[in-house]
């Protein structure tokens, strides 16, 4: 620790010194110096967001400049998360750790040479899908390695028979793209061109993918300075105390939060629509048990569907992920995910199963697929003992990923294109208030690629941009709209859809209903109209055609018929809701006497009557797993108040940039 | 009556009004500094007037702050406002870009949208990525919009069709048919604020623009009539701009826009780049401390950098060109807090001017950086705000005691120096955002503060980051009014063109060029420049094509016959920014939008030189114990600002006081007084 305040730069004192600071006082707990400490945590964090900024500049493909489908995180020797940047995908998170874990079980460290950097990108050790490749970088510092960092961008295409290698129809993962083992890429900071040859002649647009790599190793050159500098000032050993002191501060975060939860068993389920290459083309079933002993806490989803044929499920990796990040989205407090929550939770899986795939089961659809359920579910876990204590971190289900790719001939360029996009939706309802609309799926804090960008750079052109009226969870609390892009392609394509939530549609809580689902639809409103749905694959569409593709929206919270009729009346006035949705839904007569003019009345005297039989009538939405029905087990969770929003404002947790 | 010679700038702050004028010819400085009179502003600046002694009719040139126009939108202040917009595309302005502002969290909601998504009328029409027309205009529809914004009361309309940047001819149809049927109306067209890609950020800087139009129009109308009437003044009124100019109060009412980020960055450019240049740096790092936030802004090679990315808001971008600053939410008023993890934290909650820091004893309890400020001796309680505001420091170690020491087993003084160093590092950490991730070396910049607080927390800073220089201004509290009477007229006309190197016509190219700098040059001459006061400058916005960003470029001047300048020019400014360029041949080029930057320039006014005399031991005002981040509690020297001798020098450990600043040198540190009454300060001794 002295150590520290002996290391000056250029004859400046380092940032602890001498006196009035020397305290370590009992109380903290933290073994080092606090300020120091403070430094090296939020620098770790730092480092991340600059090398994410970096790649949002540098890259190529508009899903990661615009779209920021891209994380970077800093690990310890023994691959350990240490940090992640702050507008990352945390589909990305859990899978840094297996990754560094995995290379260094392939490639001794002691091959390791300053400057190597690796690829790496097969799902069963590294998590996520074939596209999500890593670039891992040792951080050398006075000869030996300090430090990993692992950069992830997603890149557009891997090749395989589908352009964007998103294969709905695959059963094995060799009938999606390319995997790639840990390869030591660039050898002491020169890329291996006849290596990177091998990758670019199985990928489609490998031009723009060797500006993606540009833009990858950009940012683990720049993690591996940041670090450098660290060492530097502070020496190796307080930078590796700072490590092992931010896990166990997080940890007793962590601990310290799980300690005001009651114990218990609590157990959840949600369905992915259909297994497109089984027989029957049965539903998915995802299932975990939870327990919480103390500060104990462990997820068993070994009662999952075996894995399906077709490419749905994930591996290992990928359902800590997803378990990971639905813990974190309930206590976000905790950010950044790092080691200190990992080593305390416990998930159990069986191999074999859906969420725990093994090789070759086919993996390109994991987000929309087994990873969205996996982070619901775990989600709707934790609501019942935070339904007791901090209702306001109870959340149903939310929009899901609908990978929509299309390749072909791009005439203005002369090339061939591999278009990858996405439309966001709605999100939960919250308990004491409703769904934002028209937002990131929740596994990532990315953002929507604009339209007059993705025209300029892709033979298309879009006619909508807008939410899709009455697709919310109704409820006391609606969930968030789902967003319908329209677009015409002004050449010959093959389109691809990856998706889910057609048919077993974002679950509502506490009596509040699913959200409307996602579609897909060819031609819409005309003679050649098409219902492609959401694992459509390699549709051949022609110059003039038309997709229309829609999202899904946010679970409800609440029975919808104690909706006070003054907000469903705001609703219909923003033509959010349709006055038959308030009405079937909600019980809520509403007549429109000058549109116009926003003349509206609610008639009360009909509304009361209306709501009175609705209530008595039990059934009057059904109970199921579909678009606006209401989930049997979603129904069951019940939270012990509801909190105002000034109740809940306090506890927002805002964990961002300096000036962000 | 004598020539005119006075120019006068004028800034509103929530507290004060900052009045400064100087003479042109003998440099004479005068100021006034009163009460803000919200909301009828313009009788602050009378009365500020009227205190510095400025006659109107002396006056050359009179240049005024956009606070108006920031505050409304803050407090959501403007006019009723509907959005025309492209049929099916409703939710461009309410979804925004789909962000949250941070990972995991969905407690948070972004703030609330301008226009409720009920006024946001889709009109059936569609222009082409490149520019034909794909569905005629329904002037129905326009009609039907028409009687919808007349029967809800809308008083500003703003129409953004989708790719309009490509063609405009559906947009400026929709206004005269608008025009026709309420011709009373305020009506904002996206092609003439924002005529570039990004449908989003265009419809929002485009919306802003309409929400706020009528309210800087009563303002400014109703300041010129005070002016003339109360003042005698009938010149030209100039207001700056987020972009470190000034524009004429026809285009200010036009393009409100323009102006939202106005004071702290003329405070930036006009003040501190200014300073930062007399002590010999033309790299600064500009850093305001108000109450509530610290912002931070670049000058690099004696330019400010400049961002097309601005946000007033989370999600709410405002995206005509503006000072890069990075805000901090921590100022004087912030409060140190420890989380249940026993980690102390600083910001981004404050306690405002009411209740106020503990030591104002009105109620609040809540440690904040002044009380830190206090219990470490910089601050003299009685001397706050040159003893204009009685304090008490009792109060401020019992906050500290009790909210931050009781957790941890310290004392106030140690509480407050751990608080300070929590909010050292945030700023810290917001210097280097702004000059490492650009590629720009820390060490190669002079700090320069300004503001209230900026001068207690400089010289650690420059330690922290590596610069060796702060040199602290005479007024730091009238910044932002000085750095307008100091900043050009500056005007920005920008086409989009998207085009790669294949499909580029230079004669066309040669035009589109042409046309903008005959744009810029007629709004400068009717705002008063003379042809020889003018100059233009032309850029172009490139990038690879499908890369996401590009660069802004300086083109040669004189006709363009190929793409060779352009391209050196956009791979010198990638190989700064990212340390590489594509290998040749990778990717084709494309030229994005074209740009014009048209300044006036007119005699800026320097600082008054300090009148020379008096001694350093005349300046002394006493010693005391202050904290200081390397040696703890010292003996320090205290002196007056005001008495401080030209040509003087001293070392740290030192405060200087001055009514609306303290300055802290930490040992170590070296000071110089220059002529002009500047301290120059070395911190790398």
């Amino acid at each position: 620790m002295n150590k520290i305040s002996k290391v000056k730069k250029s004859g400046k004192p380092s940032a602890t010194s001498e006196a009035g600071l020397k305290e370590k006082v009992a109380g903290h707990g933290i073994g080092m110096d606090l300020i120091t400490f403070e430094v090296m945590r939020n620098a770790f964090v730092a480092a991340c967001y600059e090398a994410s900024n970096i790649i949002e500049r540098v890259a190529y493909h508009p899903v990661i400049g615009m779209g920021r489908d891209r994380s970077n995180a800093l690990l310890t020797l023994d691959g350990r998360l240490v940090a992640h940047g702050h507008t990352d995908a945390a589909a990305h998170y859990a899978s840094f750790g297996p990754s560094v874990k995995e290379l260094l079980k392939s490639i001794p460290a002691v091959t390791m040479k300053p400057g190597d950097t690796f690829l790496f990108s097969d799902p069963y050790r590294t998590g996520s899908h074939v596209n999500d490749t890593r670039l891992i970088r040792p951080i050398f510092y006075e000869g030996a390695i300090v430090a990993f960092s692992c950069t992830v961008i997603h890149w557009a295409d891997m090749g395989g028979p589908m352009p964007g290698t998103f294969n709905p129809e695959a059963t094995t993962c060799y009938a999606e793209g390319i995997r790639i083992p840990p390869i030591r890429l660039f050898k002491e900071d020169v890329l291996d061109e006849e290596l990177f040859s091998l990758i670019a002649i199985n990928i489609r647009g490998s031009i723009e993918r060797r500006a993606d790599l540009q833009a990858q190793y950009e940012a683990a050159k720049l993690i591996d300075s940041r670090v450098k500098d660290l060492c530097k000032r502070y020496g190796v050993a307080t930078m590796h105390q700072a490590f092992e002191e931010q896990f166990n501060y997080t940890e007793r975060l962590m601990l310290a939060e799980l300690e005001t939860l009651p114990d218990g068993t609590w157990e959840f389920e949600d369905f992915g629509d259909q297994d497109v290459m089984a027989e029957g083309k049965p539903p998915i079933r995802v299932h975990c048990k939870m327990v919480k002993k103390g500060t104990k806490l462990s997820f068993d989803w070994s009662k999952s569907d075996p894995q399906p044929r077709a490419s749905w499920g994930c591996s290992y990796a990928t359902l800590t992920g997803g378990n990971y990040l639905g813990f974190m989205i309930c206590f976000p407090q905790l950010f950044p995910l790092n080691d200190g929550i990992i080593r305390n939770l416990e998930v159990i899986s069986k191999k074999g199963t859906c969420v725990d795939v093994l090789e070759p089961a086919p993996t390109t659809g994991y987000c929309s697929g087994a990873f969205d359920k996996v982070e619901a579910v775990t989600i709707a876990c934790l609501a019942g003992p935070l339904g007791k204590v901090q209702p306001w971190r109870v959340y149903p289900a939310a929009v899901s990923l609908t990978n929509l790719c299309m390749g072909g001939f791009n005439p203005r360029t002369k090339k061939n294109f591999v278009q990858y996009t996405y439309a966001v939706g709605g999100e939960n309802a919250r308990t004491f208030k409703d769904g934002k609309s028209l937002i990131f799926m929740r596994f990532c804090n990315a953002r929507t690629i604009p339209q007059e960008l993705e025209e300029r750079w892709f033979p298309v052109v879009y006619t909508a941009y807008e939410a899709r009226v009455d697709s919310c969870g109704h409820g006391k609390r609606r969930g968030g709209f789902a967003l319908v892009r329209e677009l015409e392609v002004l050449t010959d394509v093959t389109m691809t859809i990856h998706g889910d939530r057609e048919k077993f549609a974002p679950f509502g809580l506490s009596g509040g209903g699913n959200a409307g689902g996602s579609m897909l639809i060819i031609n819409k409103g005309t003679k050649k109209e098409f219902n492609a749905g959401m694992y459509a694959t390699g549709v051949e569409l022609k110059k003039g055609d038309k997709i229309y593709y829609s999202s899904s929206g946010g679970g409800g919270f609440g029975e919808a018929l104690d909706r006070e009729p003054e907000l469903v009346l705001e609703d219909v006035m923003d033509e959010w809701l349709s006055i038959e949705a308030a009405k079937k839904f909600y019980g809520v007569v509403i007549k429109a006497i000058d549109a116009e003019a926003l003349d509206y009345k609610i008639d009360l005297a009909a509304t009361k009557k209306l709501r009175a039989t609705l209530k008595k009538k039990k059934d009057y939405i059904k109970e199921g797993y579909g678009p606006h029905q209401i989930h049997p087990l979603g129904r069951k969770i019940k939270v012990g108040w509801v909190p105002t929003e000034e109740e809940v404002t306090p506890h927002i947790t805002i964990s961002r940039p300096p000036g962000w | 009556m004598s020539k005119p010679m006075w120019v006068v700038g004028t800034d509103i702050g929530g507290t004060f009004t900052d009045i400064i004028g100087v003479n042109l010819e003998t440099g004479e400085q005068r100021i006034g500094k009163v009460p803000s009179t919200p909301p009828t502003y313009f009788d602050g600046v009378i009365n500020g007037l009227v205190r510095a002694g400025i006659k109107g009719e002396e006056v050359l040139s009179f240049r005024h702050g956009a606070t108006v126009s920031t505050n409304a939108i803050l407090e959501r202040k403007g006019v009723k406002t509907a959005l025309i917009t492209t049929e099916g595309f409703r939710d461009v302005l309410g979804g925004g870009r789909a962000e949250r502002i941070s990972a995991f969290e969905l407690d948070w909601d972004p703030p609330e949208i301008i226009i409720p998504r009920r006024n946001v009328l889709g009109i059936r029409e569609r222009i082409s990525p490149y520019g034909e027309i794909l569905v005629p205009l329904s002037e129905k529809d326009v009609k039907t919009a028409a009687r919808k914004i007349k029967k809800r009361g809308i008083e500003s309309v703003a129409i953004v069709f989708m790719d309009s940047f490509m063609n405009t001819v559906h947009e400026k149809r929709a206004r005269e048919i608008l025009h026709a049927e309420l011709p009373d109306l305020d009506i904002t067209v996206s092609h003439e604020v924002l005529p570039q890609m990004l449908e989003f950020e265009r419809t929002c800087t485009t919306v802003l623009n309409a929400y706020i139009s009528p309210i800087l129009k009563n303002y400014l109308g109703g300041l010129s009539r005070r002016l003339k009437k109360d003042w005698n003044y009938a010149g030209p009124i100039l207001v700056t701009t987020s972009g470190g100019g000034v524009i004429g109060m026809d285009e200010a009412v036009k393009f409100p826009a323009r102006t939202f980020h106005s004071s702290p960055v003329s405070g930036a450019v006009g003040m501190a780049g200014y300073i930062g240049g007399l002590a010999g740096f033309d790299n600064v790092i500009a850093f305001e401390t108000g109450g509530t936030t610290n912002n931070v802004s670049m000058i690099y090679k004696g330019t400010p950098a400049i961002t097309h990315e601005w946000k007033i808001l989370w999600n709410v971008p405002c995206c005509l060109p503006s000072v890069d600053t990075v805000y901090i939410g921590a100022g004087g008023g912030s409060i140190g807090w420890v989380d249940k993890g026993k980690i102390l934290n600083v910001g981004p909650q404050s306690m405002g001017a009411v209740p106020g820091p503990a030591c104002y004893g009105m109620g609040g309890d809540q440690p904040t950086n002044t009380d830190c400020q206090i219990v470490l001796g910089r601050i003299d309680p009685d001397y706050y705000l040159g003893g204009e505001l009685t304090v008490d420091g009792a109060l401020s170690k019992k906050a500290l005691k009790e909210k931050i020491g009781s957790q941890y087993g310290w004392d106030a003084e140690t509480s407050a120096a751990n608080m300070y160093m929590v909010a050292l590092t945030n700023l810290m950490m917001a210097m280097r955002i702004q000059t490492v991730s650009r590629g720009w070396d820390p060490r190669d910049f002079a700090i320069v503060p300004y503001g209230g607080g900026g001068a207690m927390y400089a010289c650690d800073l420059a330690r922290e980051i590596g610069a060796t220089t702060v040199v602290i201004p005479p007024l730091p509290g009238y910044a932002s009014a000085f750095g307008a009477i100091r900043v050009d007229v500056k005007h920005e006309f920008t086409q989009a063109i998207h085009k790669i190197e294949a499909e580029l016509k230079f004669p066309q190219l040669n035009k589109q060029f042409d046309d903008l700098v005959k744009k810029a040059e007629t709004v400068l001459k009717k705002e008063g420049m003379r042809e020889d006061q003018i100059t233009v400058s032309r850029f172009v916005d490139v990038k690879y094509f499908s890369q996401s960003r590009f660069f802004t470029v300086e083109v040669p001047k004189g006709p363009i016959n190929d793409l060779a300048a352009i391209t050196a020019n956009f791979m010198t400014a990638m190989q700064t920014a990212y340390g590489y360029t594509l290998p040749p041949g990778y990717a084709p080029v494309e030229l994005v939008n074209l740009r014009v930057v048209a300044k006036g320039e007119i005699p800026k006014p320097s600082l008054p030189k300090k009148a020379p005399g008096g001694t350093l031991a005349q300046a002394l005002k006493g010693r005391r114990r202050v904290w200081y981040k390397d040696s703890g509690f010292v003996e320090a020297s205290i002196y007056e600002r005001g008495r401080l001798p030209v040509g003087s020098s001293f070392d740290g450990p030192a405060i200087v006081e001055q009514p609306d600043t303290t300055s802290v040198l930490p040992p170590g540190t070296h000071c110089r007084v220059d002529e002009f009454g500047n301290l120059i300060i070395q911190v790398d001794r």
